[in-house]
């Protein structure tokens, strides 16, 4: 009897060998899962919920956060792999991969006797030494260039889009990113907006350099297209002032009550009349004036603001409000009765468009902007929803590549290398930890071997060859998946994120380590799911 | 001018309270017109609580509300918002093909296709979607029909049968003369899910359904893990975040003169056998107010705490009753800053006793341990009465603002204390305090004396009679016409200190049962919630399901919201369960909130305590205003 069910006799105990058993059968199953989502050639899941909504990705992340897993091991791996999406935007679904294969390796030695502890050692030297190997042989590239990025993010969207979307999109993310960098300023990719119109088609979409919001003027008598706008971004309540809860309204005839409902409303109106005044002071011959709010604006202030020609857009969103002033330069009003031109943005072209019940405002025309808006349309929400994933992703990998300044050779050109790597250092390495090095470097391959498999290759046959390749010291390492054979990723400009590799060889092995050491799993609280 | 509501749901409590109230809600979608065709003032708007959208064929009322609960909670109902058809059921026809799922523009490669165990939708919902899309071709007509009909001369209870739901004219139609009574959804027993007998329609913005990794996993035990959901929302991780602020704000746009907020919020930590603990979803609760304090500082809040309806636990596990002392401290406290009336309802604290069910009977014998479709029932019940004032079509009634503004008598005095009366017989269980037997039946009946009936929401709440209110609201729904003599009977009836902070309002028509409604009350009580004659004098009968056809489609009620010292004793178990278990609950949250948090807790909690006091309620109010 185990010794946790001598103190808890209703625990359920699985011992050693059953441990590592179900361990490794949980990371193989997740693999078998997400293989066939590897790569261009890998397939789309569909996923169609219990209520019927469907929900198309590619993603490794979103697959696993959308599955229900219940193996909690499988469920470890999941988050640990989850985790780095958070972090990269990227590499679930290899690091999910490795670690799967990294456990059918492990399993052999495991059943010939080998301790968990040794190939754990194993693996840990290897570790370090991949990364060490890594740093080093990264690729220093000139990431400003826009030739390049639009490599690195084809490569990014054309495994998750049609190869024509993607292309699309490819110049969009690029423009996206290079919109919102600022010299010796970290990228922040809120700056870009994403907005998604149930319209049209995929391929209606587009970069707007400036500004989508999602709603509209709330008057009729606003303008629905200006030119020559010049954009105020206030964050002020321009509502009737409600008394505050513990005042009191006390009034004694009817006239006084009117005259406190008056002075009540005056104050809103001497605001409106200020932002009015500012207008007429600052927009010139044939300019108009844009307000954006981020509190709200009563009917009776959007009335005056109407008449006067201006278009006024309440409860903005707070990081639009940012990026208003990115985009169209200007600042934020937070107090109203200090207002200058100067705080004024302006755009060419300001316009207003209404699909069924939703109204999209445009910003468009800005001079410098240093926010964007990407515009997705499409015809049915899931294919918004799958654009949009692909799109999140093709951003992360651009932004990753310029802040990095780093390539790796893509198409599961590193891995091989990688693999060649650890084969040298293996030999440097004394004892029974060879048995771990060992482990993680075969595991390595599952990716070109996944790649090859999910284009219709045999995957034994292009490994030999990349493999080949490799050990001739050509720099044909990748794998071509339209043809099968070995070609140059670096010519081809198929590029791997350096932080996204790195990353993901790195939580692979911790995964891997943790789930081989694991000798019991106990079963006692009662919030432990079933296995 | 509509005074807007927007109204948040979150946690699975407060998904089935709030399914229960937006049926009764459903009532209001087919206004009743007086006499001269004017519409009745003191009718409920259904502009406060809906949005009206659409497109240019028709518009539609979609509720304004965000609705956020784990994504296994929410049952067959899409992330639409509207039920998706599944194959094989009966409700395929009239929305045309469905639209190929990929777009061979977007996708060129191979799919495959995982498909979860669809959750079928219930009998109910399946009733209601035929009847909607049968509707959706006869383009309205017959819902005209119908309307003419109701103006007719056709007694109270034909009226209130046919223009319910949309959907069940045309059912009644369909199926040959009688519309599908609750008892034959047989609710109690089937529904799994709060979507099961929910009859409106969501916008697709309203649906939130938190998929675990957004809130990293955690069991939404602890208050503070509704606060770190938040953050994670903000830092704009998910592509799939329940984005609830987003939501909020996209309803707020619409409002012209938003009124404040309803917030029904999961704040119990009590352990329970079956049903997951959900505390994490007051915290979530509160972390969205303060976001949305940020940009309307001046619109009130009404805020529930709910909880899953424990059964008594007799030990409870040390982890489990420092969460819930947590949860419970924190929840009585932290609203207390966001202009924001807190009213503990059912479930709330640990140990509560669970809501006594004087007012219905148990639908079967076996079903005597409350289930969530009833104890759902009252609270949304009470808040569709106690709410009508600020719905009604007439301004004069004052806002959110100003029954706040009079319940709260002095700072730190935020919490409310909720009693809802109906006219059911005096209960079988002795606990509630009926001063006079006598039980309460329609004018015609002559007797008028609710006292008997009316029955705290809150654990531990003191019956009314028990302690004098500081002050309170009241709305009474099917009083006689004079409002006069209604308002006569209510200081007896709740007593308050100072007839200044009373407001009440009358109305005479009753409260309209919606069609899902608990079909549970005694064979005692006719089909106008009138008693039944034996009921009077009798003891009660033995229990007796009510035959199909009988059921009861409206009840006069009478809804109060107090701020009393009645709420003391809850106030001070939750603040002797906190000071127990301080220690415990501190180094639970070590890595999150520091010392000094906690012990402005602490402080609040006291000091809470102190001006709910029952002993004393002079010194009290004394004591509180010194803050």
């Amino acid at each position: 009897m185990a010794a946790t069910q001598q103190l808890n006799p209703n625990a359920d105990v699985l011992k050693s060998g059953q441990a590592s058993l179900m361990n490794i059968n949980a990371a193989r199953g997740l693999q078998d899962v997400l293989k066939s989502n590897l790569g261009p050639k890998g397939t789309l899941k569909m996923l169609v919920g219990g209520a019927g909504d469907i929900k198309l990705t590619k993603d490794g992340n979103t697959l696993l956060h959308e599955m229900q897993i219940q193996n909690p091991t499988a469920c470890m791996i999941a988050r640990i792999a989850t985790a780095q999406d958070d972090i990269t935007g990227d590499g679930t679904t290899s690091a999910v991969l490795v670690v799967g294969e990294m456990m059918k390796q492990a399993e052999r030695h495991l059943s010939d006797g080998v301790h968990p502890r040794l190939l754990c050692e194993g693996i840990e030297l290897a570790k370090t030494s991949l990364l060490e190997y890594i740093d080093r042989t990264a690729l220093a590239k000139d990431c400003a260039d826009r030739d390049l990025l639009l490599q690195i993010a084809q490569c990014s969207l054309r495994t998750k889009m049609h190869r024509e979307l993607a292309d699309m999109f490819t110049a969009i993310c690029v423009d996206a990113v290079l919109t919102i960098r600022k010299p010796d300023t970290p990228l922040d990719l809120h700056m870009v907006e994403i907005m998604h119109m149930q319209h049209k088609a995929g391929t209606d979409s587009r970069l707007v350099k400036g500004l989508v919001l999602d709603h509209g003027g709330r008057h009729p008598g606003m303008p629905k297209q200006l030119s020559k706008v010049r954009v105020l971004t206030i964050n002020y309540d321009l509502e009737y002032m409600r008394s505050e809860v513990n005042s009191g309204f006390y009034y004694s005839n009817a006239e006084e009550r009117e005259k406190m409902v008056q002075a009540e409303r005056k104050w809103v109106d001497d605001k409106t009349k200020l932002i009015i005044d500012l207008k007429r002071k600052a927009c010139g011959e044939g300019e108009t004036m844009v307000v954006i709010n981020q509190k709200g604006i009563d009917p009776l202030a959007l009335d005056l603001l109407a008449k006067e020609g201006i278009l006024a857009l309440r409860r903005a969103k707070r990081r639009n409000m940012e990026r208003i002033t990115l985009a169209c330069g200007g600042e934020q009003v937070n107090s109203i009765d200090d207002m200058t031109p100067e705080v004024l943005g302006y755009a060419e072209e300001v316009s207003e468009q209404t699909l069924g019940e939703e109204t999209y405002t445009f910003l468009e025309g800005v001079s410098n902007p240093f926010s964007c808006t990407i515009l997705i349309k499409g015809a049915h929400p899931h294919v918004i929803s799958q654009i949009k994933e692909a799109v999140r992703d093709g951003l992360r990998a651009v932004s990753n590549a310029v802040t990095d300044g780093q390539l790796l050779p893509g198409a599961g050109g590193i891995e091989v290398l990688c693999h060649a790597h650890l084969m040298e250092y293996r030999k440097k390495v004394q004892g029974r930890a060879k048995l771990g090095v060992q482990t993680f470097a075969d595991a390595l391959l599952v990716i070109p071997k996944t790649l090859a498999d999910n284009a219709g290759y045999d995957a034994q046959d292009a490994l030999l060859k990349l493999q080949e390749e490799q050990e001739a010291g050509s720099p044909k390492v990748g794998l071509d998946v339209e043809t099968g054979e070995p070609l140059d990723p670096c010519a081809a400009g198929l590029w791997d994120n350096f932080r996204v590799k790195r990353q993901m060889l790195d939580s692979a092995a911790v995964i891997a380590a943790q789930l081989l050491l694991v000798d019991e799993v106990i079963r006692a609280g009662k919030q432990m799911k079933k296995g | 001018m509509p005074r807007e509501i927007v109204t948040i749901q979150l946690g699975p409590q407060a998904s089935w309270v709030g399914a229960h109230f937006w049926n009764f809600q459903d009532d209001s979608l087919h206004p009743e017109m007086a006499a001269d065709g004017s519409p009745d003032p003191d009718a409920a708007d259904p502009a406060v609580l809906y949005r009206s959208g659409g497109g240019e064929r028709q518009s539609t009322r979609t509720p304004r509300l965000v609705v956020c609960d784990r994504s296994d909670g929410f049952g067959s109902l899409g992330a639409q918002g509207r039920r998706v058809p599944t194959a094989g059921s009966s409700c395929s026809g009239g929305q045309g093909g469905e639209p190929p799922p990929v777009d061979p523009l977007a996708w060129g490669g191979g799919v495959t296709t995982v498909t979860m165990e669809a959750v079928e939708p219930s009998p109910f919902v399946r009733t209601l979607y035929a009847g909607a899309g049968r509707a959706d071709e006869d383009e309205g007509e017959e819902g005209e029909e119908g309307d003419e009909g109701d103006e007719g001369e056709e007694g109270e209870m034909e009226r209130r049968r046919s223009p319910r739901p949309t959907a069940t004219p045309a059912v009644e139609v369909e199926e040959g003369g009688s519309a599908p009574s609750a008892a034959a959804f047989d609710f109690e027993a089937t529904a799994a899910y709060w979507s099961d007998y929910l009859q409106a329609q969501l916008h697709s913005r309203s649906v939130a359904p938190l998929r675990p990794h957004s809130h990293n996993f955690s069991q939404l035990e602890l208050w503070s893990e509704g606060e770190s959901l938040m953050r994670r929302e903000e830092a704009a991780l998910d592509g799939d975040s329940p984005a609830l602020l987003e939501r909020t704000r996209r309803f707020l746009e619409e409002c012209d003169k938003p009124q404040g907020f309803l917030l029904l919020a999961d704040v119990d930590g009590a352990p329970r056998a079956r049903l997951r603990v959900a505390g994490a979803f007051g915290g979530l609760g509160s972390a969205l107010l303060t976001r949305i304090r940020d940009e309307m500082s001046a619109a009130p809040c009404l805020a529930l705490g709910l909880g899953t309806c424990p059964a008594p636990q007799p030990h409870p596990q040390p982890h489990t009753a420092c969460v819930a002392a947590l949860n419970d401290a924190l929840a009585l406290t932290a609203f207390g800053e966001l202009r924001s009336c807190y009213v503990p309802l059912v479930g709330h604290a640990s140990a509560a006793d669970p809501p006594r069910p004087p007012l219905v009977r148990p639908a079967s014998p076996s079903a005597a341990r409350p289930c969530r479709y009833t104890t759902s029932a009252l609270p949304a019940a009470w808040l569709d009465v106690v709410s009508l004032p600020l719905r009604t079509r007439g301004e004069s009634r004052g806002g959110l603002t100003r029954l706040l503004g009079g319940l709260q008598v002095a700072p730190r005095f935020h919490l409310g204390s909720p009693v809802l009366g109906l006219p059911l017989p005096p209960p079988t269980l002795g606990e509630v305090e009926p001063t006079g037997r006598r039980a309460w039946s329609l004018p015609s009946g002559g007797v008028f004396s609710p006292t008997a009936l009316l029955c705290p929401l809150a654990p531990w709440q003191l019956p009314p009679l028990r302690a004098i209110a500081f002050s309170q609201s009241v709305s009474c729904l099917g009083f006689p016409p004079q409002p006069l003599a209604a308002v006569s009977v209510i200081p007896p009836l709740l007593p308050c200190r100072s007839s200044m902070n009373v407001s009440i309002f009358t109305r005479t028509a009753p409260l309209s049962l919606p069609l899902p409604f608990p079909q549970f009350f005694t064979p005692d009580l006719g089909s106008a919630g009138e008693l039944l004659p034996p009921a009077l004098d009798r003891a009660p009968r033995p229990f007796a399901p009510r035959r199909e056809g009988e059921e009861v489609f409206s009840l006069p009620a009478t809804a109060a919201l107090q701020s009393s010292p009645a709420i003391g004793p809850l106030v001070q178990r939750v603040a002797e369960e906190w000071a127990a278990q301080r220690r415990a609950a501190e180094h639970r949250l070590a890595a999150e909130w520091g010392a000094d948090e906690l012990a402005e807790v602490t402080e609040d909690l006291l000091a809470l305590r102190d001006a709910y006091a029952t002993g004393d309620a002079d010194g009290s109010e004394s004591n509180g205003s010194e803050d």
